[in-house]
C-alpha cells in the first residue's frame, strides 16, 4: 500500500476536495490509499479495516470478494471508513478518471458519516478501536487457545445483532460496558420493611428459646423470596440483550471481555447499516454533481459509463446505489419547483400536480437537511410518494420458491412504499426483549418477541440455534416467546429443552 | 524525494490466518462430504482439468429471524417476496412463467430470500482433493519402484573450481591457498605475514544440483464397449471410477504419471480419455484382447524397470476365454504394480467376476503375487451404480 501524497493523483485529491467544500460538503480530513486487488479484498474481508479480531468469518468474506474478481462480479472500487480522520482506499490500476469518481464519492460519503445524526455517537477513533480489539482477543487466544475462543466468538456472532439501535441517544448509554466484578444475578433486596413474626413472651431470657435466630433467618429467607417475585427484573423490557447478558449473565471473563467487544463493534456499524441507501444515494449524487464539472472531453465519457454501471437498477433487486440516487434527486426536484406543503399535499390534480413549479429552488437546502436529520426508514417512508413510484414503475412481486414463477402482486403506491419501509424497518428479524432474569421464579431469562412491530412467525431452527448460545452465556434455561402458527394459541414459549405453546392471559 | 509515508499494516498477510482457517474448515467439510461426491452422478463431469469445485454451504451462523417454517415437513417453502421495477401491469400478472419440476430446468431465480444456505463454489487442488480421498478412504500410499532417472530437486553451492564469477569468490580457501604456496615457496615471513594470492589460487563456489531417484507410473484403464455392456450407466461410471483412480495414483507419483485408455469388444484398440468415456459399439467381447494388447504396449512403451504399472478392467463379466485371460495376465504379474477389476453390471453376464475373484484368494496366486510385491495384487470390485463408487474405490486402492 501507499499513500498517494506523492504520486500523481494527490492533485486531484486537493481539487476535487475544493469543489466539493465550495458547494457545502463537509468532511473530517480524508487520507486516500492505493491499494492493489488483493488488498482491497483482505480489507473488504474486515470489513474496511486492516486489522480485526481472528476468526475464519474474515477468511470466507476475503475468499467470497475474490471469487467475485474471478467471475468478473462486484468489483470493489472504494471503501471508506468511518473515522476522524477519514480512510479510503483506491484500487490501482484503476484509470485516473475512475480514481476520480471515487474521491468524488468518498467526499460524500465522508460527509455524510460526520454530518447525520445517526451517526453522531459514533467511535471515530475506530481504526484504534478495532486495532485494540484483535489485540486483546489475541491476548485471550494466547491464554485460552485458539478452538475454545473461536467456539465462543461463533457463539457471540449469533447474538451479535441482540442490541438497541436507539440506546445510543439515551444519556446513560455506553458502548463500551465496564466489566461488573461481580455481577449479580438479582437485584439486591432491601430489608427496611423486613418484620419478622415474633412469639410473645414474657422475660427478656425467654427470647432466644421462643425466637431463635433460625426462625428468624427463615423468615427473612421467605420475605426475600416474596419482594423477588414480585421484583420486575429488569425493571423495564431491555432491547440491549447483549448488555444484560454481560452485566448479569454467567460466563467466563475472557467470555464476557468478547462479547462486551462484539457488542461495542456492533454499535459502532449499526448507523450504517441504518442509513446505507441514504447514505449511497448522497454518494452518488456528489459524485454526480462534481464530475460533470470536473471530468473533461474522453473522461467524461468514461466516468458516463462507470457511473452508468454503479447505478444500474437491475429489474428484479434493490440496488441502494440507484435508489438513493434518484430519490435524492426526487427531493431536490420537488422542493426546486416548490412541490411541498399545505397546497401540494391537498392537490389532487394529475396534471395541476405535474406542471407545478413555483421556482422556490430549495433542492440544495432540502437534501442537506435530509441528509443531516433522516435515515432509511424515514427516508423511504416519508418521500417514497405517488409520483416517485410512478415514475419508476415500481411494484411488488411474488415468486413461488419451487418454480420461480413471478406475479406482480401490487403496484399502489402505498403498498409499495410501506412494503419497502416494512423491509427496512424489519431487515428480516424480530425484535427482541428481555422480560424477565427470574421467569417462573427459576433464574430463567425471558426473551419476548414484539408482536406489535412484526407478528411473523420465528424461523425455528436458526432460533433454536441462537438458543443454544444465550443459555451458554446466560448460564441458566433461557425461553423464548413467539408468535406461533398454532390458531387458539397466541404464544410459543422455546428453549433448548421445552416447547410449549399457550394463550396469554390478558 | 520521497515523502515518509507511515508504515502500513500488512493487512493481506495478515488475513492471511483467518483466509486458511476458513479454506481448513472448507475442506474439512469437504472432506465429510467427499462420499457425497463420489456417488453424485454429475460430479465428475463439472470438473475441469487442473482444478476441483466443490459445492460448500457458505458458513453462515444462525440468526434470530423470520423465517417461513418448514410445516409441511416437504421442503416445499410457499413464496418469497420482492421489489421490482420499470415494468408496467396489473396485480394478478404473470411476469415470469415458472418452469415446473420434470421440465428439466430449475426453478430458482432472482429474488431467493435471506439467503441463510447459499451456496459457495469450493475451489480445491486436485492434490487437495486427492488428499481428502486418501484421508476419508484411508487409502495407502502405492509402493513404487524408482524408474532409474534422477530428478533434480534443489541446488547446493558445494562445488570448488578454481575459475568464476567475483560473487561466487571464496575469500577464506583462496587465502588458504596462497598461505600454503608461500610456505612451500619459502617466502613466508612470520615477522611480516604477507600473503599475496595469484591466479591459481583462487577459490571459487559452484552450484551442484540436488537430485533424487524418480518414481512414475501408467495406469490402463480397460473398458469393455460390446453389445452386452450398455452405454447407459456403465460407460460415465467406469469414466467416473477412473477419475478417482486417477486422481489418488496421480498424487502419489507427484504427477509423473499416464493414463492410458483402451477399449474392446472382440478386440481391443488404444483410444482418448473422451472415446473412454463415451464409447460403444455393437459386437462380443473378448476380455483378453485387451490384456492382450495392454501386454504389447508395456512391451514398446513402458518398461517395467522404469514405470510402475497399474491395470484397471471395468467389465460386464461376459467373456469368451476367461482362462486365456488369466494366463495372460500371470505372465504380466512380475512387471505390474497391481490389476484390479471392475464389475461394472447390475445384471450378472458371466462368469468373468466370480472366477477371477476366486483365483485371487487362491493360494497360488497369492503365493505368486506374495513373491512380486505382496498377497494383494489382484483385486476385484463391483460397481453397479454411483452409490457403489467409495466402496469400490476403497477395494481397489487400499
Amino acid at each position: 500500500m501507499s499513500s498517494i501524497t506523492e504520486l500523481k493523483l494527490q492533485p486531484h485529491v486537493e481539487a476535487i476536495a475544493k469543489m466539493a467544500e465550495a458547494r457545502g460538503l463537509n468532511f473530517y480530513p480524508t487520507e486516500f490509499i492505493l491499494v492493489s486487488g488483493q488488498e482491497m479484498a483482505a480489507l473488504a474481508g474486515y470489513g474496511g479495516f486492516p486489522v480485526r479480531y481472528p476468526h475464519y468469518s474474515f477468511g470466507q468474506e476475503y475468499e467470497q470478494v475474490n471469487q467475485g474478481y474471478k467471475w468478473g462480479r462486484s468489483r470493489i472500487y472504494e471503501m471508506v471508513i468511518n473515522s476522524d480522520p477519514a480512510y479510503a482506499y483506491l484500487m490501482e490500476g484503476n484509470l485516473d478518471v475512475d480514481q476520480q469518481l471515487v474521491m468524488a464519492h468518498v467526499y460524500g460519503h465522508v460527509d455524510f458519516f460526520k454530518n447525520n445524526i445517526w451517526f453522531q455517537h459514533t467511535n471515530r477513533r475506530a481504526v484504534d478501536m478495532m486495532a485494540n480489539h484483535a489485540t486483546e482477543v489475541r491476548r485471550i487466544v494466547d491464554r485460552v487457545g485458539e478452538e475454545e475462543v473461536e467456539r465462543w466468538i461463533d457463539l457471540c456472532l449469533c447474538v451479535r445483532d441482540l442490541i438497541d439501535p436507539h440506546a445510543p441517544f439515551r444519556p446513560e448509554f455506553a458502548a463500551k460496558l465496564s466489566i461488573p466484578d461481580n455481577s449479580t444475578r438479582l437485584p439486591d433486596i432491601r430489608l427496611t420493611e423486613f418484620e419478622p413474626h415474633r412469639f410473645p413472651h414474657d422475660h427478656p431470657d425467654m427470647e432466644d428459646v421462643m425466637n431463635p435466630a433460625s426462625y428468624i433467618d427463615k423468615q427473612r429467607k421467605a420475605y426475600v423470596e416474596a419482594i423477588r417475585q414480585q421484583i420486575q427484573f429488569p425493571p423495564e423490557p431491555e432491547r440491549d440483550i447483549l448488555a444484560f447478558l454481560i452485566c448479569h449473565g454467567k460466563m467466563k471473563d475472557w467470555q464476557r471481555k468478547i462479547l462486551s467487544i462484539i457488542r461495542e463493534e456492533e454499535y459502532y456499524f449499526v448507523p450504517q447499516g441504518q442509513t446505507k441507501i441514504m447514505n449511497e444515494g448522497w454518494a452518488v449524487w456528489w459524485h454526480s454533481h462534481l464530475m460533470d464539472d470536473y471530468a473533461a472531453g474522453d473522461d467524461y465519457l468514461m466516468y458516463a459509463d462507470h457511473h452508468s454501471g454503479v447505478v444500474y437498477w437491475p429489474q428484479s433487486s434493490l440496488n441502494p446505489y440507484a435508489l438513493g440516487w434518484k430519490l435524492f434527486r426526487h427531493i431536490e426536484d420537488r422542493w426546486n419547483k416548490g412541490k411541498f406543503g399545505e397546497e401540494w399535499e391537498a392537490c389532487t390534480d394529475r396534471v395541476a400536480r405535474m406542471n407545478w413549479d413555483t421556482k422556490a429552488g430549495l433542492g440544495l437546502q432540502k437534501i442537506f437537511e435530509v441528509r443531516k436529520h433522516y435515515n432509511d426508514v424515514q427516508f423511504l417512508q416519508e418521500f417514497v410518494d405517488r409520483e416517485f413510484v410512478e415514475e419508476h414503475l415500481m411494484f411488488i412481486y411474488s415468486q413461488h420458491r419451487e418454480t420461480g414463477e413471478i406475479v406482480m402482486e401490487s403496484n399502489t403506491w402505498e403498498t409499495v412504499r410501506d412494503a419497502l419501509v416494512r423491509t427496512f424497518t424489519l431487515r428480516g428479524k424480530p425484535v427482541l426483549r428481555v422480560i424477565s432474569g427470574n421467569y417462573q421464579n427459576r433464574g430463567t431469562l425471558l426473551i419476548e418477541q414484539d408482536k406489535e412491530i412484526a407478528a411473523d412467525e420465528v424461523h425455528m431452527d436458526s432460533a433454536m440455534d441462537v438458543l443454544k448460545a444465550l443459555t451458554a452465556m446466560w448460564g441458566r434455561e433461557v425461553v423464548l416467546r413467539t408468535a406461533t402458527w398454532e390458531e387458539s394459541m397466541d404464544v410459543a414459549e422455546i428453549s433448548t429443552t421445552n416447547f410449549v405453546t399457550r394463550a396469554m392471559s390478558p | 524525494m520521497t515523502d515518509v509515508t507511515p508504515t502500513r499494516p500488512d493487512v493481506d498477510g495478515i488475513i492471511r490466518g483467518d483466509h486458511k482457517r476458513y479454506r481448513d474448515i472448507g475442506k474439512k467439510k469437504a472432506r465429510k462430504d467427499l462420499e457425497k461426491y463420489m456417488t453424485d452422478d454429475s460430479f465428475v463431469g463439472r470438473q475441469g482439468d487442473k482444478k476441483v469445485k466443490v459445492p460448500i454451504p457458505v458458513i453462515n451462523l444462525p440468526r434470530v429471524r423470520f423465517g417461513p417454517n418448514d410445516k409441511d415437513g416437504d421442503g416445499s417453502g410457499g413464496k418469497g417476496y420482492g421489489l421490482g421495477h420499470g415494468v408496467s401491469g396489473k396485480p394478478g400478472d404473470v411476469l415470469r412463467p415458472g418452469s415446473y419440476p420434470g421440465s428439466g430446468q430449475g426453478g430458482r431465480g432472482a429474488g431467493q430470500d435471506h439467503a441463510e444456505h447459499g451456496v459457495q463454489q469450493f475451489e480445491l487442488t486436485r492434490d487437495e482433493l486427492a488428499q481428502l480421498l486418501g484421508e476419508q478412504l484411508q487409502l495407502p500410499n502405492m509402493t513404487r519402484k524408482h524408474s532409474g532417472e534422477m530428478e533434480v530437486v534443489g541446488h547446493k553451492y558445494s562445488g570448488r573450481t578454481n575459475v568464476g564469477p567475483d560473487v561466487m569468490l571464496i575469500q577464506k580457501d583462496t587465502l588458504l591457498e596462497a598461505l600454503v604456496r608461500t610456505i612451500a615457496e619459502d617466502e613466508y615471513d612470520e615477522d611480516d605475514p604477507v600473503i599475496v594470492p595469484i591466479k591459481d589460487d583462487f577459490r571459487y563456489r559452484t552450484i551442484k544440483p540436488i537430485t533424487r531417484p524418480t518414481s512414475k507410473a501408467v495406469t490402463f484403464f480397460l473398458r469393455d464397449v460390446s453389445g452386452s455392456m450398455g452405454i447407459q450407466q456403465r460407460a460415465p461410471l467406469s469414466f467416473a471410477a477412473a477419475y478417482w483412480l486417477n486422481l489418488w495414483i496421480e498424487y502419489c507419483y507427484g504427477g509423473r504419471y499416464e493414463p492410458v485408455y483402451v477399449l474392446h469388444d472382440h478386440s481391443a484398440w488404444e483410444a482418448t480419455k473422451d472415446e473412454f468415456m463415451t464409447a460403444g459399439v455393437a459386437g462380443g467381447t473378448s476380455m483378453k484382447s485387451a490384456i492382450e494388447l495392454v501386454k504389447e504396449i508395456i512391451k514398446t512403451k513402458y518398461p517395467p524397470n522404469e514405470w510402475n504399472i497399474y491395470i484397471f478392467h471395468f467389465g460386464d463379466g461376459d467373456s469368451w476365454d476367461i482362462k486365456g485371460y488369466l494366463q495372460t495376465l500371470i505372465q504380466i504379474m512380475p512387471d505390474i504394480a497391481m490389476f484390479g477389476y471392475v464389475q461394472v453390471a447390475p445384471v450378472y453376464k458371466g462368469d468373468f467376476y466370480d472366477v477371477v475373484t476366486a483365483w485371487s484368494k487362491s493360494a497360488a496366486a497369492k503365493k505368486l503375487s506374495a513373491a512380486i510385491h505382496n498377497e494383494n495384487m489382484v483385486r476385484t470390485t463391483t460397481l453397479e451404480t454411483y452409490e457403489d463408487m467409495p466402496k469400490a474405490i476403497k477395494a481397489l486402492l487400499s
